[in-house]
């Protein structure tokens, strides 16, 4: 497996979402992998990192991921946030991909998945 | 004390019967049956539990009982680990609480597809003895399953939001 450069962020309050979210990049080549768990810490981090992409956990205590999407959105429109959820209520998905993120995946995901939607988005 | 709608009750089983054994593979698991839970009872086995909210038109509870072996299985499965203990990391019992996260986010889900547009609160989970079971103005639902390592109940207790 070649090295891949992409930076990636990991949002997620669940510790076990990190751990297999950054387990399934790293199996594909990632070693540019940055997590956070909560939407402050992840505002923080992409202001620092610029990441190339997000993936972000909608229900998270405190502000939820819609509004970390929103507040990624208001610092760089370009942003590639993926949705990550265990619901996929279709008015959580639609005021998701109204506010820009590029693709929502709803857990659990096999690893080829995930990592599909990954590249897929990547490429946009 | 109000009946929770059957509707509410079924997505659940639908959810449990799906998101299982996708996360945990090989498990073998029998639904046993539907009964009224009991109030203020507390097991004197060790447990995990694990409580989520319910808001929007549906409000309420649900809580994952499991017995502390079949918490030990599912974790360690979910980490692919192949050292089962007794004794749950924070790692453990975080993949513990995401599995409820996904089950409930399923029956969230079609309750939505049905009409009852809801959301749910991140998990909250308990490991010990004498846990007792927080009573709600819904008649709680007790949901039994069997598998092969252990016992899993769901007690629901949802009403419509008035």
């Amino acid at each position: 497996m070649s090295e891949r450069s992409e930076k990636v962020l990991v949002v997620d309050d669940a510790q076990f979402m990190r751990y297999t979210i950054k387990k399934i990049l790293a199996k594909f080549g990632f070693t540019n992998i940055y997590e956070a768990e909560n939407v402050e810490n992840a505002i923080k981090v992409y202001q620092a990192e610029t990441p190339d992409i997000v993936t972000m956990d909608i229900t998270m205590p405190g502000d939820s991921g819609i509004e970390g999407l929103r507040q990624i959105k208001q610092i760089n429109a370009q942003a590639k946030v993926v949705m990550v959820s265990a619901a996929s209520q279709k008015d959580k998905v639609i005021e998701a991909l109204t506010l820009g993120a590029k693709h929502f995946i709803v857990k659990p995901f096999t690893d080829d998945n995930f990592i599909a939607t990954i590249d897929k988005v990547l490429k946009m | 004390m109000s009946i929770i709608k059957k509707e509410f009750i079924n997505p659940f089983i639908e959810a449990a019967a799906t998101v299982l054994p996708q996360i945990v593979s090989g498990i073998s698991f029998t639904r046993l049956g539907l009964e009224l839970a009991k109030e203020n009872h507390a097991s004197p086995e060790k447990l995990a539990v694990i409580i989520l909210g319910v808001i929007g038109a549906i409000r309420g509870r649900v809580i994952y009982i499991l017995d502390n072996k079949l918490a030990s299985q599912i974790s360690m499965n979910m980490l692919k680990e192949t050292c089962v203990s007794d004794e749950l990391t924070p790692l453990a019992r975080s993949a513990l609480s995401e599995m409820t996260n996904m089950i409930t986010g399923k029956a969230i889900s079609i309750l939505s597809n049905a009409g009852y547009n809801a959301d749910f609160s991140p998990p909250t989970l308990f490991i010990g003895k004498e846990i007792m079971i927080p009573e709600s103005d819904v008649q709680a639902i007790l949901i039994p399953f069997q598998t092969q390592f252990g016992n899993l109940e769901l007690n629901i207790a949802l009403k419509e939001k008035s």
